[in-house]
């Protein structure tokens, strides 16, 4: 049994390339997390990583967002917001906390 | 997303089989179309939900639906009920599934399916057949109708619960009760047998038949008891062989302790009774009645409830039985041996005391008053009259002999009762024995024997009372001269290093082997073919024996049958080891004295007529033995007192040719000896200094016992002046000096021949009083003591020649040592010699500082000049005193060991009374070291102990060690292991400086095999013979006490192992921990904590009313009906208002308090009520303290019908629930309340401890130093019930187990933010052992979570090695290691060769 997952990508409201992710990321599923992520980044544009409906994620996942750290932007959910701050990314790049009643700007339809 | 997570949905088809796996493929394998149920997809709604209920119920459940009540069950039910009948059972109709007992249930059935009412049966016999025979079991059930979807009855659903192993074991338990039930009272074997079998014919289901064979020396055995079959039927014969050949039982085996197991069959076994039952027994189980340190008593067969399998618990029960009987038997014939030895110990005791005093009293009197006449009539018989003269002859001997005996009889008198008047002088030995030895040379070379006498000088003097040693020596000789006929007698000395040793052989008849050790024994004569005379009394040996022990001398017999006897006697030399006041170091008189003469006369008899010539008197005891049997009679003493020394020794040489003379230089010592012995006539000189002539006079003649006494004065001053002075002072002649030696001599006679026929009178008054066994005394009107006799000087210590005794007497207790006596004594002296006759006992001091108890009796006379004067006796009764006093202490002592219970407790008890007894500085007892360190009785088996940690067991029995009670904690002297060879009944004494005892011992008989029992003594008290006897009788008591003390453990015992039997084994339900601890007497404590059907749990703790075993099983009664009606899923005030019914239906139930509560572990929901029990105890997380103290009702029974209150209320997440009874927090003299409090302070200081450990740290932080007083029952539970999953180490598995850890946690009440934290921590712990823990192996993972306090606790563990953060090779999981300790307060890793374990903690909430 795979851990559920769903990854979508398409393009944000202001213009930029997006990737979306629901539910939950372990190693049942980071290489696929980690091919789509690949897939998504695309040069002279900074890719917004949509971790806002991840229930869950671990250092693997992590791993996967070091690795393009500097192509991307990442929105996350309250919930994840300790894992994240432990983690040093936000050195890196831009992490923004989405708190959960807020209306997603593009939420895919 | 995977169908797997869509299972919400309906069960349809197959699905509805997969509820349970293993039961569902069977249920699927089944042919439905095949029953009229038809195939599964097609069954209606009712069935399906009716099956669904069953397979996903815990509880044992089974089911009957449709036309021909086809059968369902669940897998409890399985496993409990149905056997080797499953699978088959499955889809058959359910009256061809349960035939054996359709005619029981088949109508229950078909009542519900007519009435649509539901049936209730409680604890049912129902005969089984599902292991393979009919098996006796007790089912407690409910059916409840099933209807089908419109509405119509079509089957019905049981809830089952087995009673069968609690009915069973309360049936046993009960018998065992009745078998201990009556211990206390120690009765005959027969009427323990009568009353066992009454008890054991009782129970016919589990002993259909018994029966009690008892062994014999000999080895046969003979049927005491019998139950259940009539003895001498073929199965039961009354004598089994030795050998067993032929016999019905093998008796052999069971005496050599094997456990047999018989099939009945065969002809003895046909026609055996039934029992209870349908059918008779077929098997038996035999076994042996232990018993302590030695081979069984007998057996017990019993016949076997062929209905029972014979498992641990009966074979247990069997046992336990048989060892109840085996301890009945020890403790009868115990009883009855304690019982015999005290009564021959005090039968023996007065005997002896009766016959000492009455032989003194008879002999000696009627001897004094034959041999006196018998003296003159040898002295005035004509010399020309022979025959008269030998007739004369035989009857002086005789009296001589029986003289001889009974002052034997009293030299041992006066032994045994410490009242020896030794005097131990420095003698030289060699001389004074070879002197003793020549007195029966006549006698001996007369018999025609050699007589060798080897007595070479000794470089140094021996301490001997010459008196003693005579004894010695001619009871010696004149035993060898007894027994010798030919060759010879001979007497030899010699030293040997500290020792001087005397050897007395002869070359006689020898003694046998098997005698020798009886040889020094009181009264036993040894059989002999030959001796030369049959007359003897048999205390020669014994007396010489008592003597030479009295030297502090050993004395040791070498005999070989036909060859001869060797007498050696070993003295020390010196005196240490000799009473320092009976020490003299002058030297007495130097000649043998009339002691000599019975023997050598008696020895002289046992000669034949021609051996023994014409001699009348044996011609050589005429050298050593002065003047006795002088032809011309008792010669008359004459005292001579003169200060010079010349003219004393004129006068010596003047009168010793006819007079016993002696001299005195002065008044005093004249006076002194006067008084001690009165003589014939007193020869004084008038002038001397100190006491003269005339005032010894004057003082004589103030003095009854030396008034008559007539004086003679000597002066040199003539005249008639003072002659006359001289006769009015009283003198009765005077003689001027210089007197003609014929003159005085003519002087003298006269006036002895004047005394004599004038004092004729009182002499015979002084030899009568002092033959008389009474002490005999005169007192002035002043109580001043002026006349005793030698009976008096024997009882007292205090001799005639200390007289007068002014009051108070020097005998009376000390003034200050013993002030309370000493007034006694006064006060009585007074009120005696005030009144005209009286009589009175009191307490006295011998000389030698012993104390005795005598009468006093006393009369008022006037002497012949008219003073008033009094006449008494005083007797020894200390002896009765002591026999009264004796029978005073066995009370006391049977008083305190009766309320003493167990072994260590009996102890204890005997030592305090018998320290208080003797006024001990300390008594021991030691039970044997490595005798018993465990019961006797077999491990019962009844039911794994897992309850609880067995603090207090039976272990306490064996093993004591040295119980002690003493001033400080002194060791046992190392004089207390010398017991170890000492027999029972017999006591050891340590004697110290001056062979006073200090220490006295003895060993009792007891199961836990033998007790030494040690007294260190004060030295100065002494320990007679009175105390010897005392102790023995104490120790019986004490044995007994033993015996009952052993079976009261022993009875406690069963009654734990019973108590922990009916409360475990049990499946908790999760988060619970149970205490169980018995007190010394076990209570009727209990708890229960049951899943119920509907995923709640029923929970209850309870306290009966009552000790012992009858508590238990009221107890066991209580909790099943408890636990039946939770399960009927009512509500708390439901069960115990139905409980108070039961209470009503079981008087002993009736006060028992209880609380019920019913728990939902989701969500902690808990709703309780309380019939008078002490409040729960709720702690939470943060460590305030709630008392569930609502809802409370009145104790069980008190008020049947009365409703009760039901209170609800919250566990809150992480806290802890505390159930109790109250032997938990009762304290003597302590509010209940302080208990409570201090339990809710324990349970908050532990509150983070997992509950089994809290639950230790309770019981032990709650128990006083003594233990608990009480039962304790408590029951711990922590909300939520901890999460332990296991789970394979797959990637695929994460998810759903972070799905279970997230509810848990939120059950927990853990935080949002906290969860993620957890479920994240947590998920790189299994990310890990996935990815490195076992790459190889098909790894398993194992997660816990528990609460603890006001933190939550994850453990994820595996079965592989993992990376650490130093040798970290992958960088993403050596972040996840980071990650763990970010978001986690604590991480532990524990890396070892079977796996990791991680240890997580953090708060619950931030």
């Amino acid at each position: 049994m795979t851990t559920p997952l769903h990854i979508t990508t398409s393009q944000a409201p202001d213009g930029r390339p997006r990737l979306t992710a629901v539910g939950e990321i372990d190693i049942s599923n980071t290489k696929e997390f980690t091919a789509k992520l690949c897939d998504a980044v695309a040069p002279g544009h900074r890719l917004l990583v949509d971790l806002t409906l991840v229930t869950y994620l671990d250092s693997a996942a992590l791993a996967a967002l070091f690795a393009y750290a500097k192509q991307i932007d990442i929105h996350i959910s309250p919930l994840n917001e300790t894992l994240f701050s432990f983690s040093g990314l936000s050195q890196l790049t831009t992490i923004r906390v989405i708190p959960a009643d807020q209306d997603q700007p593009s939420s895919a339809g | 997303m995977s169908s797997a997570v869509q299972r919400p949905a309906p069960p349809g088809g197959d699905d509805l089989f997969s509820l349970d796996a293993e039961l569902g493929r069977d249920l699927a394998a089944i042919d439905w179309a095949a029953t009229p149920l038809g195939p599964p997809r097609r069954w209606p709604q009712s069935l399906r939900a009716a099956v669904s209920i069953l397979l996903s119920s815990r509880f044992p459940m089974w089911m009957a639906y449709g036309p021909q009540l086809t059968f369902f069950c669940n897998a409890a039910y399985r496993r409990d009920t149905l056997g080797r009948k499953y699978p088959w059972a499955l889809g058959r109709p359910a009256s061809e599934v349960w035939a054996e007992i359709w005619a029981d249930i088949g109508p229950r059935i078909d009542t519900v399916l007519s009435t649509g009412k539901a049936t209730w049966d409680e604890a049912l016999l129902l005969f089984l057949e599902r292991s393979g025979y009919r098996e006796e079991t007790y089912h407690t059930f409910s059916y409840s109708p099933l209807r089908d979807d419109d509405g119509a009855l079509t089957g019905m659903l049981c809830v089952v619960s087995e009673d069968t192993e609690r009915v069973v074991g309360e049936r046993r338990m009960a018998t065992l009760r009745d078998l201990g039930s009556d211990l206390s009272v120690v009765r005959t074997e027969q009427e323990m047998l009568a009353f066992a079998s009454e008890q054991l014919g009782r129970n016919l289901r589990d002993l259909p038949f018994t029966l009690t064979y008892l062994f014999e020396p000999d080895g046969h055995a003979w049927l005491a008891a019998s139950t259940g079959i009539r003895a001498g039927r073929p199965a039961a014969p009354s004598i089994l062989t030795a050998d067993g050949s032929g016999d019905v039982w093998p008796a052999a085996r069971l005496a050599r302790q094997e456990p047999v197991l018989m099939d009945l069959d065969g002809p003895p076994f046909r026609e055996l009774p039934i029992g209870d039952w349908p059918e008779p027994p077929n098997q038996a189980l035999l076994v042996p009645l232990p018993r302590q340190g030695a081979g069984p008593y007998g057996f017990l067969v019993a016949a076997l409830n062929r209905y029972r399998p014979l498992n641990d618990g009966y074979r247990g029960f069997v046992e336990l039985t048989a060892g109840h009987v085996a301890t009945g038997i020890g403790s009868a014939r115990s009883y009855r041996v304690q019982q015999r030895r005290a009564e021959e110990l005090a039968e023996l005791d007065r005997a002896k005391t009766a016959f000492f005093s009455n032989i003194s009293h008879e002999f000696r009197t009627p001897l004094t008053l034959i041999m006196g006449p018998v003296q003159e009539l040898r002295d005035r018989l004509p010399p020309g009259d022979q025959r008269a003269r030998d007739e004369v002859e035989v009857i002086h001997r005789s009296g001589l002999r029986l003289g001889k005996l009974v002052n034997t009889l009293l030299d041992f008198s006066r032994i045994e009762a410490g009242r020896v008047q030794a005097r131990y002088e420095p003698v030289d030995l060699p001389v004074f024995t070879a002197e003793l030895a020549s007195v029966f040379r006549a006698a001996i070379e007369r018999a025609g024997l050699a007589f060798e006498v080897d007595c070479p000088p000794l470089d140094r003097p021996v301490y001997v009372d010459r008196g003693m040693w005579e004894k010695v020596v001619l009871n010696l000789l004149s035993n060898a001269l007894k027994f010798t006929f030919d060759g010879g007698i001979r007497v030899s000395l010699d030293a040997d290093g500290d020792h001087a040793v005397v050897r007395v052989s002869d070359s006689g008849v020898g003694v046998p082997v098997d005698e020798m050790p009886r040889l020094f024994e009181r009264f036993h004569r040894v059989p002999s073919a030959r001796a030369r005379s049959n007359e003897g009394s048999g205390i020669g040996l014994a007396l010489v024996q008592e003597l030479v022990h009295l030297h502090g001398g050993t004395i040791a017999a070498q005999s070989e049958p036909d060859s001869g006897t060797t007498f050696t006697i070993r003295l020390p030399y010196g005196h240490a080891h000799l009473p320092a006041d009976q020490i003299a170091e002058t030297t007495g008189s130097h000649a043998a004295t009339e002691t000599a003469e019975p023997f050598v006369q008696e020895a002289l008899r046992w000669l034949p007529e021609d051996a023994g010539g014409s001699g009348l008197t044996a011609p050589d005891t005429s050298a050593v033995v002065p003047a006795t049997a002088a032809v011309d009679g008792p010669r008359a003493r004459v005292l001579v007192a003169d200060d010079n020394t010349d003219m004393r020794d004129y006068l010596r040489r003047l009168l010793t040719g006819q007079y016993e003379v002696i001299t005195v230089a002065d008044g005093a010592a004249a006076l002194a000896a006067a008084r001690n012995h009165p003589p014939d006539l007193i020869v004084s000189d008038v002038m001397m200094p100190g006491l003269g002539g005339l005032e010894l006079v004057t003082a004589l003649r103030a003095e009854p016992r030396t008034a008559g006494v007539p004086v003679m004065l000597l002066s040199a001053r003539a005249g008639q002046e003072a002659a006359v002075e001289g006769l009015s002072a009283g003198a009765d002649d005077y003689l001027v000096k210089p007197f003609a030696a014929q003159e005085f001599l003519a002087r003298v006679r006269g006036n002895v021949d004047l005394a004599r026929l004038r004092n004729h009178h009182s002499q015979w008054r002084t030899a009568l009083i002092d033959s008389l066994q009474e002490g005999f005394f005169v007192a002035d009107a002043d109580g001043t003591i002026v006349e005793v006799n030698s009976a008096f000087t024997d009882i007292l210590g205090y001799p005639a020649d200390g007289l007068p005794y002014p009051a108070p007497h020097p005998w009376w207790p000390d003034p200050h040592a013993d002030s309370s006596a000493h007034e006694q004594v006064t006060e009585a002296y007074r009120q005696v010699i005030s009144a005209p006759h009286g009589s009175t006992v009191v307490p006295l001091r011998h000389r030698d500082g012993h104390r005795l108890w005598a009468t006093l009796a006393t009369n008022s006379v006037r002497d012949d000049r008219g003073t008033r004067m009094m006449v008494g006796t005083i007797r020894d009764v200390t002896t009765e005193r002591y026999a009264a006093a004796r029978d005073t202490a066995l009370n006391a002592m049977n008083e305190c060991l009766a309320s003493a219970r167990t072994v260590p407790e009996v102890l204890q008890a005997a030592v305090t009374r018998l320290r208080r007894q003797w006024l001990a500085p300390a008594v021991f007892a030691r039970a044997g070291a490595a005798t018993v360190s465990a019961p006797t009785v077999g491990a019962p088996t009844v039911g794994a102990p897992t309850v609880g940690a067995p603090t207090v067991g039976a272990a306490t029995v064996g093993a004591v060690g040295v119980v002690r009670d003493a001033d400080a904690d002194a060791d046992p002297p190392a004089a207390m292991d010398g017991l170890r060879d000492v027999p029972q009944s017999r006591i050891l004494i340590e004697s110290g400086g001056g062979g006073r005892p200090i220490g006295a011992g003895t060993t009792v008989d007891s199961p836990v095999g033998p007790v030494a029992i040690w007294l260190t003594l004060d030295p100065a008290r002494g320990f007679g013979t009175e105390d010897q006897t005392l102790l023995l009788l104490l120790c019986g008591s004490l044995a007994q006490a033993l015996h009952r003390a052993h079976a009261f453990d022993q009875q406690r015992e069963v009654a734990v192992t019973l108590q922990r039997a009916i409360l475990g084994p049990v499946a908790l339900p999760d988060g619970f921990a149970v205490r169980y601890q018995p007190a010394l007497e076990v209570g009727g404590d209990w708890y229960d904590a049951v899943d119920l059907p509907d995923g709640r749990i029923g929970i209850m703790v309870g306290d009966c009313v009552g000790r012992g075993l009858s508590a238990a099983t009221v107890m066991g009664q209580l909790r099943s009906a408890g636990r039946a009606l939770l399960l009927r899923a009512t509500g708390p005030s439901e069960v115990l208002t139905a409980l108070d019914q039961f209470a009503v239906l079981l008087p002993e139930a009736i006060c028992t308090t209880a609380l019920c509560a019913i728990l939902d572990p989701g969500n902690g929901q808990l709703v309780y009520s309380s019939a008078g029990h002490p409040p729960a105890i709720l702690t939470l997380s943060d460590g305030r303290t709630e008392l569930l103290a609502a809802g409370l009702g009145l104790p069980l029974g008190v008020l049947p019908g009365r409703p009760r209150q039901e209170t609800n209320t919250v566990v809150p997440p992480g806290a802890v629930l505390l159930l109790y009874t109250d032997g938990l927090i009762e304290r003597r003299r302590r509010p209940l309340e302080a208990g409570i409090a201090r339990a809710a302070e324990t349970v908050r200081d532990y509150r983070a401890l997992p509950v089994e450990q809290l639950a230790d740290r309770l019981l032990s932080q709650m128990t006083s130093s003594d233990g608990y007083s009480d039962d304790v029952a408590l029951l711990l539970y922590r909300h939520p019930a901890p999460l332990d999953i296991a789970f394979d180490a797959d990637a695929g598995v994460l998810a759903p187990a972070r799905t279970v850890l997230r509810a848990w946690l939120r059950r927990a009440g853990v935080d949002s933010r906290v969860t993620q934290n957890v479920l994240v921590a947590a998920g790189e712990a299994c990310a890990n052992a996935i990815e490195h823990g076992n790459r190889d192996a098909h790894g398993r993972i194992h997660l816990v979570a528990a609460t603890a306090g006001e933190d939550i606790q994850v453990t994820v563990a595996d079965t592989g090695r993992w990376l650490d953060e130093q040798t970290s090779e992958n960088r993403y999981r050596g972040n996840g290691i980071r990650l763990m300790r970010a978001l986690m307060n604590h991480v532990d890793l524990r890396t070892g060769p079977t796996g990791t374990t991680v240890t997580m903690s953090t708060r619950i909430t931030p």
